[in-house]
């Protein structure tokens, strides 16, 4: 189980990298069509839709990587005041619904992929882009979501079966606030090493 | 009876510490279920892919990614380092130096908790040395960091004009006016606090002119970043969505200047994108169902009929709904707030005759508030977090006054709407 969860988040990881790279070239392809739009009067044509088409397939990608990181906002005001029982009991509940919804989002996705499938269905642009690739690369991101969601769940179960329950809680409890001012205070950190390095 | 099963289940959720996006999706299919004729879970398919496919959302990404890439390469204490020179002979002195580099870090980044760390990792060992009174040092520092969503480009204004079909550079325009005014305001806080009880303060540094000049070009970079950004969206060159990107692009070239980028700087700032991305990309395209389920059985229209049935005035309707965000403050996280509820309190107050633009800049400083306000107030837990001793409760009190300076901002904004929108009005 527990190798079953590390690969899951070597998977998420991996997708998160190329989701951030996906997302710098867009950033190029974009400032690149404002400067030939605007200096030379030319378009590339179709920039827009490929990158709208890239904001769907990063976020589905990495979807999971959040809920891994913690990063999906959880109200905890009463969570904070409650015993260890009670908050294990809700973290399974967050995680329940968590499945619950992401199966139902894989699942209509699913049906929009094959509605497009099946109608041979061609975005209503000068590109023309097949949208069942871009709904496809979508897709699959979701599929990534349920994986991980149901390795998440699996794994707090095994390990609340085990008599694991810290276990448990560190793999599905909200995040507190000390992870959250690790991952904003190490960024700072970072950058004032890279600063110092200057020097 | 339909709004009370709404609130209900919201409220349910929320305090079970289900994860926001997932409540407000759950409270959509339930609300679609149980009070529309028609199967609206079907088209959960198509509202996902159309929502995760507007190109206007791809102008969050781009600018987290442009925020991140700056807060690595350590444009914030160069930024810091020169503001201190220009400011710190002030009463209050390096105190200045925080609002200064936060109003200035948030001109580039569209984030408070982003600004409130780089600039509590930065300022808050000179406090130390200096003699500073910390909780009112570390206070200047979170109320400084919540400059970063009112101040263009802002992300929460993004979300503000995509939930209500607002023109974004005119939301981004009207921000700025108001943010150089609140940092004013915050600055004004700390000179009567530091006249009035000196020992506050720290020891008083006076910068040569020689020095405060040669400083200056520390702050090229932010001032570089912001004028590509807003200037592009201000020209009419770029939409939003082509302004972040050419951010992009300029802030790279200042961290390849700096030396910063290797290849854990691009693991770290991809990591950081993302996961930052995806938790507010799952809670918009959540919302933008709710949104559709709320309008189809109809439950938009009760609300805005509801409130006019009460016959409040325009002013009456307005403070009721300032009251409610300061008491929602206190206990909800300040993104889900803003989704939760500005789908039902835009219709009511443009239907009291308030406009858009200026409601949005009203909203986001009603945000800022409960940014610092506890119990849930994100901020404050930040700068805490960094400064890693004492407690929570200096910071508070520490925050306090600037809680004030924002009523005082609201104040004035009400007063005076023009502040806001003349700058818009332009574009």
């Amino acid at each position: 189980m527990d190798r079953l969860i590390r690969l899951t988040g070597e998977v998420a990881k991996w997708a998160a990298w190329l989701s951030g790279a996906l997302l710098f070239l867009t950033a190029v392809l974009i400032a690149l069509e404002v400067v030939l739009r605007k200096i030379f009067a030319i378009s590339l044509g179709g920039a827009d839709e490929i990158s709208n088409y890239v904001l769907a397939v990063t976020s589905s990608w990495t979807f999971g990587y959040a809920l891994l990181r913690k990063a999906h906002i959880r109200i905890d005001a009463l969570y904070l005041r409650l015993g260890r029982g009670m908050r294990v009991g809700l973290d399974l509940a967050s995680l329940v619904l968590f499945t619950l919804c992401a199966a139902l989002i894989t699942g209509y996705a699913f049906q929009v992929l094959a509605t497009s499938i099946q109608r041979r269905s061609v975005a209503n642009t000068p590109l023309a882009t097949p949208l069942w690739i871009p709904q496809g690369l979508w897709f699959a991101g979701l599929l990534l979501l349920l994986l991980t969601v149901l390795v998440l769940l699996a794994g707090t179960v095994a390990r609340l079966v085990a008599g694991d329950v810290p276990g448990a809680q560190r793999l599905a409890g909200a995040t507190d606030v000390r992870e959250e001012i690790e991952e904003s205070g190490s960024a700072a950190a970072s950058g004032a090493e890279g600063e110092g390095g200057g020097r | 009876m339909i709004v009370l099963v709404t609130l209900a289940i919201l409220l349910l959720l929320l305090l079970a510490s289900i994860p926001v996006a997932v409540a407000i999706l759950v409270l959509g299919l339930a609300l679609g279920y149980f009070y529309s004729g028609y199967p609206l879970h079907r088209l959960l398919g198509e509202i996902f892919w159309s929502a995760s496919t507007d190109f206007l959302l791809l102008s969050i990404p781009l600018f987290v990614l442009l925020g991140e890439i700056l807060l690595r390469a350590g444009i914030a204490r160069r930024t810091y380092g020169a503001l201190d020179k220009w400011l710190s002979w002030l009463p209050g002195g390096l105190m200045h130096a925080n609002i200064g580099t936060a109003a200035m870090f948030a001109a580039t980044s569209g984030s408070s908790v982003a600004t409130a760390a780089t600039i509590g990792t930065v300022g808050l060992p000179q406090a130390r040395r200096y003699g500073y009174h910390e909780g009112l040092f570390a206070g200047t520092i979170a109320a400084g960091g919540t400059l970063g969503i009112l101040i263009p480009p802002s992300i929460n204004l993004i979300v503000y004009g995509f939930l209500t079909n607002t023109s974004i550079p005119q939301l981004f325009l009207a921000g700025i006016v108001p943010g150089i005014l609140l940092a004013i305001v915050f600055m004004a806080v700390i000179l009567v606090i530091c006249l009035v009880r000196p020992g506050l303060s720290g020891g008083v540094r006076r910068a040569s002119w020689a020095e405060r000049f040669s400083s200056l070009q520390d702050l090229v970079p932010v001032l570089f970043i912001f004028a590509v950004v807003i200037g592009s969206i201000y020209t009419g060159w770029a939409t939003p969505t082509e302004s972040a990107a050419l951010g992009v692009i300029a802030a790279v070239l200042l961290a390849l200047r700096y030396g910063a980028v290797g290849l854990r700087f691009l693991q770290e700032v991809a990591e950081g994108t993302v996961r930052t991305t995806a938790m507010i990309m799952l809670i918009l395209i959540a919302a933008n169902y709710l949104n559709f389920v709320l309008d189809s059985v109809g439950l938009a229209e009760l609300l805005k009929r509801f409130v006019q049935n009460l016959g409040f005035s325009p002013l009456k309707t307005l403070l009721a709904i300032i009251a409610l965000y300061v008491v929602l403050g206190f206990f909800v996280e300040t993104l889900s707030l803003m989704v939760i509820t500005v789908p039902i309190v835009f219709p009511v107050i443009v239907g009291a005759g308030f406009h858009p633009v200026w409601f949005g800049i009203l909203l986001i400083l009603l945000i800022e508030m409960a940014l610092i306000t506890p119990p849930v107030g994100l901020n404050l837990y930040v700068v805490q977090g960094v400064r890693a001793r004492g407690t929570i409760g200096e910071v508070i009190v520490g925050s306090t006054p600037f809680v004030v300076g924002i009523f005082l901002m609201i104040a004035i904004l009400v007063l005076w709407p023009e502040l806001a929108l003349f700058l818009a009005r332009t574009v």
